[in-house]
C-alpha cells in the first residue's frame, strides 16, 4: 500500500486496508515534503558521523571512502544534520536550486 | 426445534445472541439497554453461554475491545444507545473501514440535552455515515431474528461490515412479549463458522488500522460505504464464488 507516488485504486487495497507485508513503510516516499536538502562539503567534513546519529530518517550511510552521503528519498529537510555537524560542513540548499 | 416463550425483549435479544455462538461479548450498561448486557453477563457467568464477558470501564473501551477481538478472528457482540454510542463513536468509523463484523445492539434512546432516558432515533441517525449497516426491529420477534440475520449478514464475504440492530427503547427494550425462540441448532445450519479472510496472527503477522496518505484515504473509504448501499449486480452475481478479495468483490 506504501508506493511512491500515485492514487492505489480500492481494488488493490487488502480487505480493511490491512497491511499484510510489514515493514513497508520504508517504501513510502517522504523525501518529496523537503523544501530544503542538506549537501555536506567534503572539505569540511571529518566523518565523524554526527549527521547519521542524529538523522531521524536514516537518510546518511557510510560510503567506502568513509564519508556520510544522502538518500533523499527519505530526507524531509528538517536540518538537524546541519545543525548538529561540529564542523559546519553541512548547509542547507533550497529544493530546485 | 423453535419453543413458544414469553420474555423482556431485552432479555430475548440476549438469547439469541447466546445462540449465535459468539466468542466475545464486550459491552458497558446503559439505559434502556441496561438489561441486555447485563443478560449476557449472566448467562456467561451461569455457564450457559460459552464466551469471554468483557466488564469494560466506558462503550469507548467496549469497542475498542471488540475490534480487537473481532480482528483476532472472534465472533464479536456489543450493546448500547445514546450517550454511550456517542463515546463509541470514533471506533465505531474504524470498524467499519477496517471490515470487522461485529454486531451491536441498539435500544434507542434520545441524546441529550437534556438528560433524557427515553426513546428517539437520534442515536440511529447518529450512526448514519459511520459505514456500519443498520437493520431495525419493530417487535421483539424481529429483533430475536435479526440477531442471527445480522452475524450472516456482517460475516458475508460480500459484505464484511459491522451491523447495528437497533430496537426502540423502552417501548420495545422492556415489552413483555411472545417468541417463537429458534434452538441453537437451528441457528447453527444457519449462521456458518466465522472464518475471517484476514486476522490478527502471530504466525502470519498484519497491520490493521495504519495511516493512509491522502492518496489512498478515499479509496480506502470507499468500500466501507458501497456495500452498505444497493449491492451491485456483479456482486450479487458472484455471491457464491468465493473470491479471495471481498474488496474486488463489492464492485
Amino acid at each position: 500500500m506504501a508506493k511512491e507516488t500515485g492514487i492505489i485504486s480500492w481494488k488493490e487495497l487488502n480487505l480493511g486496508i490491512a497491511i499484510t507485508t510489514p515493514g513497508n513503510a520504508a517504501e513510502l516516499k517522504t523525501g518529496d515534503w523537503a523544501a530544503q536538502r542538506p549537501v555536506t562539503d567534503r572539505e569540511k567534513c571529518t566523518k565523524c558521523g554526527q549527521c547519521y546519529i542524529f538523522c531521524p530518517d536514516m537518510v546518511y550511510s557510510k560510503d567506502a571512502e568513509g564519508y556520510y552521503v544522502q538518500n533523499y528519498y527519505h530526507c524531509k529537510g528538517c536540518g538537524i544534520c546541519a545543525k548538529e555537524c561540529p564542523v559546519d560542513a553541512i548547509t542547507m540548499v533550497q529544493e530546485g536550486d | 426445534m423453535s419453543k413458544h416463550v414469553g420474555m423482556e425483549v431485552s432479555i430475548a435479544a440476549a438469547e439469541a445472541v447466546g445462540l449465535c455462538d459468539v466468542d466475545v461479548v464486550a459491552a458497558y450498561p446503559i439505559t434502556p439497554q441496561t438489561h441486555i448486557v447485563e443478560h449476557l453477563s449472566e448467562m456467561v457467568a451461569d455457564g450457559h453461554l460459552d464466551a469471554e464477558f468483557v466488564p469494560v470501564e466506558s462503550e469507548h473501551s467496549a469497542m475498542s475491545c471488540c475490534i480487537g477481538s473481532s480482528a483476532a478472528g472472534a465472533r464479536t457482540f456489543t450493546s448500547t444507545c445514546s450517550q454511550g454510542y456517542a463515546l463509541m463513536s470514533e471506533l465505531c468509523y474504524i470498524a467499519a473501514s477496517l471490515r470487522l463484523p461485529i454486531v451491536m445492539a441498539v435500544a434507542n434512546r434520545a441524546l441529550s440535552a437534556p438528560i433524557s432516558i427515553w426513546n428517539d432515533h437520534a442515536d440511529l441517525m447518529y450512526a448514519r455515515d459511520t459505514g456500519w449497516i443498520q437493520l431495525i426491529g419493530e417487535f421483539g420477534q424481529e429483533v430475536v431474528d435479526l440477531m442471527p440475520i445480522a452475524f450472516r449478514i456482517a460475516e458475508d464475504k460480500r459484505v464484511l461490515l459491522p451491523v447495528q440492530v437497533n430496537l426502540d427503547g423502552f417501548t420495545l427494550s422492556h415489552v413483555i412479549e411472545p417468541f417463537l425462540m429458534p434452538d441453537k441448532d437451528e441457528v447453527k445450519k444457519f449462521l456458518p463458522p466465522f472464518k475471517p479472510q484476514l486476522r490478527l496472527d502471530p504466525a502470519n503477522p498484519v497491520t490493521f488500522g495504519p495511516v493512509g496518505m491522502p492518496d489512498v484515504y478515499t479509496e480506502a473509504a470507499r468500500p466501507r460505504m458501497r456495500p452498505s448501499r444497493t449491492p451491485s449486480r456483479s456482486s450479487r452475481k458472484s455471491s457464491t464464488n468465493g473470491a479471495s478479495s471481498s474488496v474486488a468483490n463489492t464492485s
